[in-house]
């Protein structure tokens, strides 16, 4: 478990599900790096901070969406943890090939000491020259463009 | 002219007899659109089960003496292959809700209505209920896209319950209507139909939407909207978990009678885009495409439509937008044939304008509406081998108009209806239920 972000933000945390646990064996990136890549960006997102968050989406996203939508969208997950904390559980995770990975995650939100599932989600990741980046899924906010 | 079934429970086994007849089919009584929004078949036109997406179904029985038994397909957004099928069991009077969202395991069905059973692909089996719900992840078809899609119900069977001493109170034991649908198998069992299903759905962000789950954030967004509702589709032989699809043998209505009654050849719907802070996203249902895939690859379509018009399961349409001024990048009506600058292809069964893109200056606008137009013609045949045509595209069109994390509706699109002609002679209102002038049909009247 890793703890991204302190002070004024919420905080997140990464767990990892059942999969690991049945399989007895901790779990292990096929990149190490893209840990920290998914890590910011949750924070990102769910915090609200949409122009730290727009910019690690693919690029291809970055040219073709308008901000101000992007900006309302992630907006619109603000709040969900009650000013308490946020977990995401990875649950699964597909490795494609060495360059795109999806997970299946769990994002909860803390309000007190009492955790909330807020919703599942397909989070799926993309290696371009080097740099890990996120492959926004919302076919109604943002279509075709997965 | 509907009929009448009588179900005699004795002991734990059923009885069944019949009493009355369906009347001869003709054209007055073709399938069409329900004016007043109830009928044998319900057509939720779109579903979202993205992450954070919830899509809430509700089927409502409105008959207060009959039980009615409808069958559930849900379908894929791109090819239209069916994810998932089950009966639902309606006392009178009876609602059935279902959600379709993304659980552990992605795009799932989750319900605690004990009106639903498992299905062929449920893998579940008894009554949903709140100790027992029914969390059934939709089947991935080939390369179908299954967390978007649309969703058909169809009246199975109806009948009244009854016992020694007349007919059961409400709410009607879902066990004995299960035992009467069962119990049901000669052709006049299904004679007719009662038309008492209507249904609406309710699509919501940004927060876990199901049970166990207290509180509602205050960026949510939630919208409702009426499903397209069908009349006097008549299913006519018994449903089973076989495949069931527009236009099958077991109904009185050919496919090319339900695209007929859907076909439209104008579509108009309002949008929001570029410094707008408003975002606007056009859907396009066209449930009677019905792609048929051999070995995950396109193999054609059982829709007449997309069969004579369409190239690789794809059919052009022409678009204009318009600001709130009456312009537009190019100038006058859409001329026929439409001119290549102002084509375009859907491709899917249910397929998207989107406007929330920020490239689009070159042809839309802040605000405005748009214009689409489809010109081709459609010739086939009823189920009595009667000709035929229509022209237009069999489509369910609606608008999502949202502020992400604020707010959001739907409005259903505005429309012409497409012409249609049954042997040489155009038929008026083919669209919607024939009537008399100057008077309802009877079911439309209490």
């Amino acid at each position: 478990m890793s703890i991204i972000k302190k002070g004024d933000l919420a905080p997140v945390y990464v767990t990892y599900g059942d999969m690991i646990t049945k399989e007895g064996s901790s779990f292990i990136l096929p990149d190490e790096t893209l840990e920290g890549f998914f890590e910011s960006y949750w924070s990102y997102r769910l915090n609200g901070l949409a122009e730290k968050a727009f910019l690690l989406e693919v690029p291809y996203f970055q040219e073709c969406v308008r901000f101000t939508i992007y900006e309302n969208f992630i907006n619109s997950h603000v709040g969900l943890s009650g000013k308490g904390a946020f977990r995401i559980e990875i649950n699964d995770v597909n490795v494609l090939n060495e360059n795109l990975i999806s997970f299946q995650i769990g994002v909860f939100g803390k309000v007190n000491k009492s955790e909330h599932l807020r919703f599942y989600a397909e989070d799926r990741w993309v290696k371009v020259r080097g740099k890990w980046f996120h492959i926004l899924i919302d076919p109604i906010f943002f279509p075709k463009l997965d | 002219m509907k009929k009448f079934v009588g179900i005699m429970i004795m002991l734990l086994g059923a009885i069944m007899f019949v009493a009355g007849s369906a009347s001869a089919f003709d054209m007055d009584e073709h399938v069409s659109q329900a004016a007043n929004g109830k009928g044998d078949v319900v057509i939720f036109p779109n579903y979202v089960a993205v992450g954070g997406w919830d899509t809430k179904l509700v089927v409502t029985n409105t008959s207060f003496t009959h039980s009615v038994v409808a069958k559930v397909v849900v379908r894929g957004a791109k090819w239209s292959q069916e994810l998932l099928d089950f009966f639902i069991y309606l006392s009178p009077a009876d609602v059935w809700v279902g959600h379709l969202n993304w659980g552990p395991n992605g795009p799932r069905m989750w319900s605690v209505d004990g009106s639903c059973r498992g299905g062929s692909r449920a893998g579940f089996s008894g009554w949903a209920s709140e100790s027992n719900p029914w969390n059934c992840t939709l089947s991935q078809v080939c390369t179908d896209v299954i967390s978007l899609g649309y969703v058909e119900v169809f009246e199975a069977w109806n009948g009244i319950i009854v016992d020694s001493s007349g007919p059961v109170a409400r709410p009607v034991p879902k066990p004995l209507i299960k035992a009467a649908y069962d119990a049901a198998t000669s052709s006049t069992d299904f004679e007719g139909v009662i038309n008492s299903l209507t249904g609406h759905y309710e699509i919501s962000f940004g927060h876990y939407p199901v049970a166990g789950v207290s509180g509602i954030p205050a960026t949510s967004m939630f919208a409702a909207d009426r499903a397209t509702v069908l009349r006097n589709y008549n299913i006519t032989d018994k449903l089973t978990f076989v495949e069931t699809f527009f236009g099958g043998l077991n109904s009185r209505n050919s496919l090319c009678e339900v695209e007929a009654a859907l076909s439209k050849n104008g579509l108009q719907m309002p949008y929001y885009a570029l410094e707008n802070p408003l975002s606007t996203l056009h859907l396009f249902n066209f449930p009677t495409k019905l792609t048929v895939l051999a070995d995950c690859l396109f193999d054609g379509v059982r829709s007449p439509y997309f069969a004579q018009n369409g190239e690789y399961g794809c059919i052009e349409y022409g678009a204009k937008f318009i600001d709130l001024e009456e312009n537009s990048t190019t100038t006058g009506e859409l001329p026929s044939p439409i001119p290549e600058e102002e084509k375009d292809v859907f491709c899917w069964e249910l397929d998207f304008i989107d406007f929330a893109l920020a490239k689009m200056a070159d042809y839309v606008y802040d605000e405005g509406w748009a214009h689409y137009q489809f010109e081709e013609t459609t010739s086939c045949l009823s189920r009595a081998d009667g000709s035929i045509g229509y022209d237009g595209v069999p489509v369910i069109a609606k608008s999502i108009i949202m502020k992400p994390g604020k707010f959001m509706s739907i409005i259903p699109a505005a429309f012409s209806d497409g012409k249609v002609e049954y042997g040489a002679v155009e038929i008026i209102d083919y669209q919607w239920e024939y009537a008399a002038p100057g008077k309802l049909p009877t079911d439309y009247q209490d």
